[in-house]
């Protein structure tokens, strides 16, 4: 089965018609409609509203579709989800989580109304957003606190802020709690997703930002410009040398029969599980980025 | 009292809801009113029978809306309206 590929989340706000139909044209691979703080307090309704009927009737394609719903402890957290669920909603990324039982809670509310509507069990899946401090500590156990989470993103901004400091072009006062979230993501197998870079005019410092969320373990990053979907794409895209040696690495693994253990040399290279692994992984990659690998399109992946 | 729904953008349209008056009238002013206006009121109808509403003048404001759009707006502002009457 071929993995949902997570590179990029697009935001766009729920308040805006114009983007409910347009935003899919820049082919992210994921959008997250916002119906939280890009949305002023007295447009929550009509913009859940938008959202609603738009889900009905838009064809989004391949795109995967999230909504950012208000936090529980709002007055607008649990209608988010009375709403858009029935609607055909099946991915919620949950702001502001601090621990397991933030968790918890949307998932009882998820299984309430899946029951309620006939929809299938845990079909609904969940985006923890880790935003301060404390949810960087306890992201392991957020991460692990449902079957029904499938990514746990970092938001820089809220973190900076409830930590007392600022952001900076380096990054480094993001390097621990960025590291940490990438790290328990990979601990309960659920894709880790980067913060967004607010700058949209900084080509060069949003291009950086994302080489290294890729080399700390991101799955992908959170976009707040359609410009910045092709970039993100274009560095998280294997190039053709990549793609040709991963081939040669996973046909001899094949030819030799080494999945279960041992060792193979191909080109002089010494190949063993996680050589063969990272091999899939950049197929992965490829595949989902549309690249046409001879015959590869068949590629089984975990 | 009416209650008022959304913007004079492009793409959006804006919603007028008083609940009073015989049956649903659907007061429109769009540009595309003589290739469309039949589909925009359409919508505006189906959207007050979900919600279970049977007398209302509605004033709408097309800016070039699709039916979804305004089948939320009308929700929205209907969903307004009836809080202020059962306020």
């Amino acid at each position: 089965m071929k993995k949902h590929l997570r590179r990029t989340m697009l935001f766009c706000p729920a308040n805006k018609p114009k983007h409910l139909f347009t935003s899919m044209i820049y082919e992210p691979d994921c959008i997250i409609f916002d119906l939280e703080d890009a949305v002023p307090f007295n447009e929550k309704g009509a913009a859940r509203d938008l959202l609603v009927e738009a889900l009905k009737v838009v064809d989004y394609g391949k795109v995967e579709i999230f909504a950012r719903i208000n936090a529980l402890y709002t007055d607008f957290g649990a209608d988010d989800v009375r709403a858009l669920v029935p609607a055909g909603l099946r991915r919620l990324r949950l702001p502001m989580c601090e621990s397991a039982s933030d968790v918890k809670e949307l998932d009882a509310l998820l299984t309430e109304v899946e029951n309620e509507h006939k929809i299938e069990a845990g079909s609904v899946k969940i985006q923890c957003a880790i935003e301060t401090p404390k949810g960087v500590v306890n992201s392991l156990e957020i991460a692990l606190a449902s079957k029904r989470v499938t990514s746990i993103s970092f938001g820089a901004e809220d973190f900076t802020r409830t930590l007392g400091t600022d952001r900076t072009k380096a990054g480094s006062e993001l390097f621990l709690a960025r590291s940490t979230v990438a790290l328990n993501a990979n601990i309960a197998e659920v894709d880790a997703i980067d913060t967004v870079y607010a700058d949209v005019e900084d080509e060069e410092g949003f291009i950086k930002e994302v080489e290294s969320a890729k080399n700390l373990g991101f799955a992908g990053k959170s976009c707040i410009h359609p410009s910045q979907v092709e970039l993100v794409h274009k560095i998280y895209t294997p190039n053709q040398k990549d793609i040709e040696a991963s081939i040669k690495i996973i046909e001899a693994a094949k030819n030799a029969d080494i999945g279960k253990g041992g060792v193979i040399v191909v080109d002089g290279k010494m190949i063993d599980i996680p050589v063969i692994a990272k091999a899939e992984r950049i197929l992965e990659l490829a595949v989902g980025a549309g690249i046409q690998i001879g015959g590869a399109g068949n590629y089984e992946f975990k | 009292m009416r209650a008022i729904c959304g913007t004079e953008d492009a793409s959006d349209v804006t919603v007028s809801v008083l609940l009073e008056g015989n049956g649903i009238v659907v007061n429109l002013k769009s540009k595309n009113k003589p290739l469309f206006g039949r589909l925009i009121e359409a919508a505006v109808k189906e959207s007050c029978l979900e919600m279970n509403v049977e007398n209302a003048t509605i004033d709408v404001n097309d800016f070039g809306a699709l039916d979804f759009v305004i089948k939320a707006r009308t929700k929205t502002a209907i969903r307004e309206a009836l809080k202020q009457v059962n306020a």
